[in-house]
């Protein structure tokens, strides 16, 4: 702006309907800007989605964010947003006709966009190890679900793997519908144990022990009144013996994380749509480094760069804004919760 | 915006070159700051971990924005048009917001009645 309107008249680059490089290029970058703000509200009603969600079942929330391996969710912040710095150098590299390091910035930027997806797989194979999928696809309870009595009002019941039939059956002989034992273990082993495919959730959802999102009295009255009804003690400690089924039994409120398949639908369309914004952002980096390549781009045309420049930072934007949710969920919410 | 501000643009070409100094800077910055929002995550603030994390990100948001996506040498205008598609999204999440909670003291209740008198056994 403001710079010598009479720049580039007669470049080849020069579309017939501009005026002028200056021109060109601020039309362009303008549309770039319209496009961004509606990816941005394509992913605003997801936010919405997992937002509205985690505040109506806090349970679930914090049930789920156990899976979430935040150590991952950091590296991969991290390889963004250098990605992110080497697509902006490119774009200066571009503006100063340096022609190898445009080169070297956009390769860069797409094998960190690589590194990122690299690192995805890594999650999602994980996850889908242990049968934590989308929608009907989410396996991890199935085996549980076959062995309720038929007039059961709860269709998916949370227990370990390590849960034994004959303990699954003393729970259900005592009369208890939607309480099973389970085995406790200690609350620092929580995530790996969860990692691991062997978390016990009855050590952190006791209906006693339930998180609350505002300090109702109704709120709290019910979930005394619901854990009274199943005989569970409503106060006390994470202690083993604190059960009624022996051993190390701890009641497992399987309503409060029954609908954890919503949980990990929403989580695979936010991070499966981002996800292919990465994969996009790979096919338009590297046609960008085919055009430098071939020296197409000056300081009077480098506006492929930049706006697929600007893409590249949009899809960084938005993993700032997925990657604290996961954290907030993993560790604050937990604690804050109860 | 004021073009002239911190970096090295000569004026030459159509669109405003930014020192390496500034980007590095921000780079490191935005390292830092994922930091700080791990490190914050594991300290217990109760509900002002949210507002952290959140804040946090904002300031991340505004770093890459600003710097990375040239918005503070750009024409207001482009930053017009993402802050406006900003408050859409958020009059969009407000009003899918408004009555979240509200109805979990009643339907909770119902719920522990149901519960609580034996579940209508055949």
């Amino acid at each position: 702006m403001g710079h010598d309107h009479a720049h580039g008249h007669g470049d080849p680059n020069l579309a017939h309907h501009f005026d002028n490089m200056q021109q060109q290029f601020e039309a362009g970058k303008l549309g770039m800007w319209l496009f961004l703000a509606t990816e941005v509200l394509l992913f605003a009603g997801l936010f919405c989605a997992y937002t509205v969600y985690r505040f109506n079942n806090p349970e679930v929330f914090k049930f789920a964010s156990q899976f979430l391996n935040t150590t991952w969710g950091a590296i991969n912040t991290m390889v963004l947003l250098a990605s992110s710095f080497t697509a902006a150098m490119a774009v200066r590299a571009a503006q100063l006709r340096n022609r190898q390091q445009l080169v070297a910035m956009l390769a860069a930027t797409i094998l960190g966009a690589c590194g990122f997806l690299v690192i995805k797989y890594i999650e999602y194979s994980h996850k889908i190890s242990l049968g934590i999928n989308w929608g009907k696809q989410f396996h991890y309870y199935e085996h549980t679900t076959q062995e309720l009595p038929a007039d059961s009002k709860v269709d998916i019941v949370t227990r370990p793997p390590t849960v034994s039939v004959e303990a699954m059956e003393q729970a259900l002989g005592a009369g208890s519908r939607t309480s099973l034992a389970a085995p406790a273990r200690s609350p620092q082993g929580l995530t790996q144990a969860a990692l691991s495919g062997h978390l016990n959730p009855s050590e952190h959802l006791r209906p006693h022990e339930k998180s609350h999102d505002k300090d109702d009295s109704g709120y709290a009255e019910a979930e005394h009144g619901a854990a009274a009804a199943h005989g569970e003690p409503t106060h006390g400690t994470a202690s083993p013996a604190g059960g009624e089924h022996g051993d190390t039994p701890a009641p497992v409120d399987p309503e409060k994380v029954k609908n954890l398949h919503l949980y990990f639908s929403v989580y695979y369309c936010l991070t499966g749509l981002h996800g292919i914004h990465v994969l996009a952002g790979i096919v338009a980096l590297t046609w960008v480094l085919i055009g430098a390549l071939k020296g197409r781009f000056d300081e009077n045309y480098f506006t492929p760069v930049d706006l697929v420049g600007l893409y590249w930072h949009l899809v960084d934007l938005i993993w700032i804004y997925l990657f604290p949710w996961s954290t907030w969920f993993g560790f604050s919410c937990s604690r804050c919760c109860t | 915006m004021a073009h002239s501000h911190g970096s090295d643009s000569h004026g030459h070409g159509v669109g405003h070159v930014v020192g390496p100094g500034i980007l590095i800077a921000n780079g490191v910055a935005l390292l830092i700051l994922t930091i700080i929002t791990v490190a914050a995550a594991r300290v217990d603030l109760g509900q002002a971990n949210l507002v952290v994390a959140i804040a946090i990100a904002v300031v991340k948001a505004s770093l890459v924005c600003l710097i990375f996506m040239h918005l503070y040498w750009d024409k207001p205008f482009n930053g017009l048009i993402l802050v406006s598609s900003l408050a859409f999204a958020a009059l969009f999440l407000t009003l899918a917001l408004y009555d979240t909670v509200e109805y979990h003291p009643a339907v909770i209740n119902q719920a522990a009645a149901f519960y609580s008198q034996g579940a209508p056994t055949p």
